[in-house]
C-alpha cells in the first residue's frame, strides 16, 4: 500500500480508534516536532532557515521510524521571512532551541477595538508597536523580498504536504480550513496572542464583564459560523484523521468557576454540535484536562479524542471512558528508559486500553528538544507499533 | 483602626478593592499598624495557598494573588520597619529559573507566597546559568535554593546547576518545581525535593528553614 | 518617514497600496488573503 491508498487505510485507523471500533492495529502518531532536527545531525538554525534542511529533517524521520500520523511535517520555519523584513522576534539558544519573543496584542480595553476590525487593528497598531519606528522605513523593495520569501515558504508547506501524503502516506490529521477546521476559542486566543497568561489572569478578577463582552463577540464571528457550518453539512469528512482539531490550553490557568464562565458555554456548543453529526474531534488538552473531567462525561462514545499531555492514561480512562485516547507515552520514558522497557509499556498500553479501539499511542509532550527521546526507543516504539497485531 | 481579621479574609477572598483601601487606611492613619497589616495580608495569602490547595482557585488566581501581595507590600513599605518583616531575622533563599528556560509565572508565584511566609528571596530572574547560581550561594551564604522550569530541556539544566552547586561544595537544599518536574526528575537532577504545587514549596522551605 | 507620511500606514488604504506595488497581478482577487497570512507571520513570528 502507498500514496492515497495508504493514507485512506491510515485514516480508518484513526477513525476506528476514536469511534471504539476494534481493529486488528492500533495508530501511532508521532507528536515529534524539532527532534527530528537533531535526530538528523542538524542544528536548529539550520533546519528553521534553509528548506533543503528541514525537508532532509522530515524524510530522515520518516525513512528511519514508521509512524501513522506526524506532529509536524516541518513547517514550523517561517524565519526566513521575519529575517528578510528584518524582525528579531526570536533567538537561538545555543543551537539547541529557539525562543520567540511574546507580545502581547491586546489590553483587555482594547479587545472590543480588535474583534471590530481585526485587520486594521494589527495593521495600524500591533505591527508598528512590536517594530518601532522601522515600521515607517521598509521600503517597497523590502516589501517585495519579503513577500517572495513568505511564497517560497508557503510553496514549502505545500510540497511537504505533498511529500508526506503522496510518499509516505502519512494523513492530515484535520482540515486547516478556519472555517471547518482547526477552530480557536476566544480564550485560547487571549492566552496565546491578545493578552496572555498574567494579563488574563488579572482580567478573569478584575473585568470579568469585559472578558464576557468580547468573548461573545468573538464566538458570534468565529465559533457560531461553524457550528452553522456543521449543522447544514454532510457529517464526517474521511479525507482527514479528525473533523477537527482544537487546542485547550488556557484551562490549566482558570479554577473550575473560571472555566464555567469563559470557556465551557461555548465549548459545549461546539462538541455538541459536531456529537449530533457523528463526527470525530480531536483536542489536544495541553496541561491537565482532568480537573474538569465531569463536563465531557455524558458525551456519546466516540465524538471525542483527548490527545492527553501530563494526565495518566488509567485515571483518564476511568474517569472519561468515553473519550479516546491519544498520548501515553511520556518523554521521560522516551528518553531515560530502554527500548525494551518503551515497548513493554507500548504493548501494556495497546492491550489495557486500545483492545476495543479507543486508544491511539502517541506522545504526551512534544517531542522538541534533543534529550527528550533516544532514537533507538522512538525507532524500538514506531517499529513495535507497525507490527504489533491484537 | 485595622482590623486584621476582616483584611485577612479580603485577601484570601482576593477582594483587591477591600485590601487596598483597607492598606490606604493604614497609611493615611499614619501607618503605625503596617507591620500588623503585613502581618494579616501574609495570613490572608495562606488561605489562598490552601485555597489552591483545595481547587477551588488556580494557577490564573494565584498570578493575581502575587501582583495584590506586591501591590500591597508597595502601599505599605514606608512604613514597615528594616524591611518587610516583623523584626525577626529572615531567612535569605535563592530562586530562579534555569538555563534555557525563560518562563517565570509559576517562579514568580512562588516568589510572591515565599516572601508573603517571611522568606528573603534572592530572585536571580530566568534563563540563569549554573555559574551565577553558585557566585549568588556562595556571596549570600545561601542555604535554600529552588529552581524552576517549564521546558523539558530545564531538568537537565536543574542537573547541571545542582551538579555545580555539590562541586563547588556548597551545603545547600535544593527544592526544583514546574511542569516537566516529579519524583524521577528529583532523582535524575539530584535534588533534595520536588514540588507539584507553590504551597509545597513554601511548605518545604519552612521546614527547611526550620532545621 | 513617519505614520503621517509612510505610505503603507493607513488601513484599508496603504495596506492596499502595498498589496498593489508587491503582489503579482494575478494575485491581486486574492489581496487580502494573501496578505493576511503574511500579516500573521510578521506579527507572530
Amino acid at each position: 500500500m502507498e500514496g492515497k491508498e495508504l493514507q485512506a487505510y491510515r485514516v480508518g485507523l484513526f477513525r476506528d480508534a476514536a469511534r471504539f471500533i476494534k481493529n486488528e492495529r492500533i495508530p501511532y502518531f508521532a507528536n515529534v516536532v524539532t527532534w527530528k532536527v537533531f535526530d538528523a545531525g542538524h542544528t536548529l538554525d539550520e533546519a528553521m532557515t534553509d528548506f533543503d534542511v528541514m525537508k532532509e529533517c522530515v524524510v530522515h524521520f520518516l525513512d528511519n521510524y514508521p509512524c501513522d500520523g506526524l506532529m509536524d511535517t516541518g513547517i514550523r520555519n517561517q524565519f526566513n521571512v521575519t529575517e528578510t523584513f528584518g524582525s528579531q522576534g526570536y533567538y537561538y539558544y545555543d543551537k539547541e532551541c529557539v525562543g520567540i519573543k511574546d507580545h502581547a496584542t491586546c489590553t483587555v480595553d482594547t479587545l472590543m477595538d480588535y474583534i471590530a476590525d481585526e485587520d486594521r487593528y494589527v495593521w495600524e497598531k500591533v505591527l508598528p508597536e512590536k517594530y518601532g519606528d522601522e515600521w515607517y522605513q521598509k521600503s517597497k523593495e523590502t516589501w517585495k523580498k519579503t513577500f517572495k520569501a513568505y511564497m517560497d515558504y508557503t510553496m514549502f508547506i505545500v510540497k511537504m504536504g505533498s511529500l508526506t501524503g503522496k510518499t509516505y502516506g502519512i494523513p492530515s490529521l484535520a482540515p486547516n480550513n478556519p472555517m471547518s477546521g482547526t477552530i480557536s476559542f476566544a480564550v485560547e486566543e487571549m492566552v496565546a496572542n491578545l493578552l496572555g497568561i498574567k494579563q488574563m489572569s488579572l482580567a478573569m478578577r478584575r473585568n470579568p464583564e469585559k472578558l464576557d463582552e468580547f468573548i461573545k463577540a468573538w464566538d458570534d464571528k468565529k465559533i457560531q459560523p461553524v457550528i452553522e457550518k456543521i449543522k447544514n453539512g454532510k457529517g464526517p469528512n474521511y479525507k482527514y484523521c479528525f473533523d477537527a482539531s482544537v487546542i485547550m490550553l488556557s484551562h490549566n490557568i482558570m479554577s473550575p468557576s473560571q472555566f464555567e464562565r469563559f470557556y465551557w458555554p461555548h465549548l459545549e456548543e461546539l462538541l455538541k454540535a459536531y456529537e449530533e453529526k457523528d463526527m470525530n474531534i480531536r483536542i489536544f488538552t495541553e496541561g491537565s484536562i482532568l480537573r474538569f473531567a465531569d463536563y465531557f462525561k455524558d458525551f456519546k462514545k466516540g465524538t471525542l479524542t483527548f490527545h492527553i499531555e501530563n494526565d495518566d492514561p488509567y485515571e483518564f480512562r476511568e474517569k472519561l471512558p468515553n473519550i479516546a485516547i491519544m498520548g501515553g507515552m511520556t518523554t521521560a520514558m522516551m528518553a531515560n528508559a530502554t527500548p525494551d522497557e518503551c515497548v513493554k509499556y507500548a504493548e501494556q498500553l495497546c492491550n489495557d486500553l486500545g483492545k476495543e479501539g479507543g486508544f491511539i499511542l502517541s506522545e504526551g509532550k512534544m517531542v522538541s528538544y534533543r534529550n527528550d527521546a533516544k532514537a533507538e526507543n522512538v525507532k524500538a516504539v514506531a517499529e513495535f507499533m507497525r507490527d504489533y497485531r491484537h | 483602626m485595622l482590623d486584621s481579621e476582616k483584611l485577612m479574609e479580603a485577601m484570601g477572598d482576593l477582594d483587591e478593592d477591600t485590601v487596598k483601601e483597607t492598606l490606604d487606611n493604614v497609611m493615611a492613619e499614619g501607618g503605625s499598624e503596617a507591620q500588623a497589616a503585613l502581618a494579616a495580608c501574609q495570613k490572608g495569602m495562606d488561605i489562598v495557598g490552601k485555597r489552591f490547595e483545595e481547587g477551588e482557585y488556580f494557577v490564573g488566581d494565584l498570578i493575581y494573588a502575587g501582583e495584590l501581595m506586591t501591590d500591597s507590600v508597595e502601599i505599605l513599605k514606608d512604613a514597615l520597619a528594616g524591611g518587610t518583616g516583623d523584626g525577626q531575622q529572615k531567612t535569605k533563599m535563592l530562586l530562579c529559573t534555569v538555563q534555557a528556560d525563560l518562563h517565570d509565572i509559576g517562579k514568580n508565584i512562588v516568589k510572591a507566597m515565599l516572601e508573603a511566609n517571611g522568606f528573603d528571596v534572592l530572585d536571580l530572574g530566568i534563563d540563569v546559568a549554573p555559574e551565577k547560581v553558585v557566585e549568588a550561594v556562595k556571596a549570600n551564604n545561601i542555604k535554600i535554593v529552588a529552581l524552576s522550569g517549564v521546558l523539558t530541556l530545564a531538568i537537565d539544566s536543574m542537573k547541571k546547576t545542582i551538579e555545580a552547586l555539590k562541586a563547588a561544595g556548597l551545603d545547600c537544599k535544593v527544592i526544583i518545581g514546574g511542569a516537566p518536574v516529579s519524583e524521577e526528575a528529583m532523582k535524575i537532577t539530584g535534588a533534595d525535593e520536588w514540588a507539584y504545587s507553590p504551597q509545597k514549596t513554601v511548605d518545604t522551605c519552612r521546614k527547611w528553614a526550620e532545621e | 518617514m513617519d505614520k503621517n507620511n509612510y505610505p503603507y500606514a493607513s488601513y484599508p488604504k496603504g495596506f492596499n497600496k502595498l498589496a498593489k506595488d508587491i503582489l503579482p497581478f494575478f494575485m491581486l482577487p486574492m489581496k487580502k488573503l494573501m496578505m493576511r497570512l503574511l500579516v500573521v507571520i510578521l506579527k507572530d513570528g
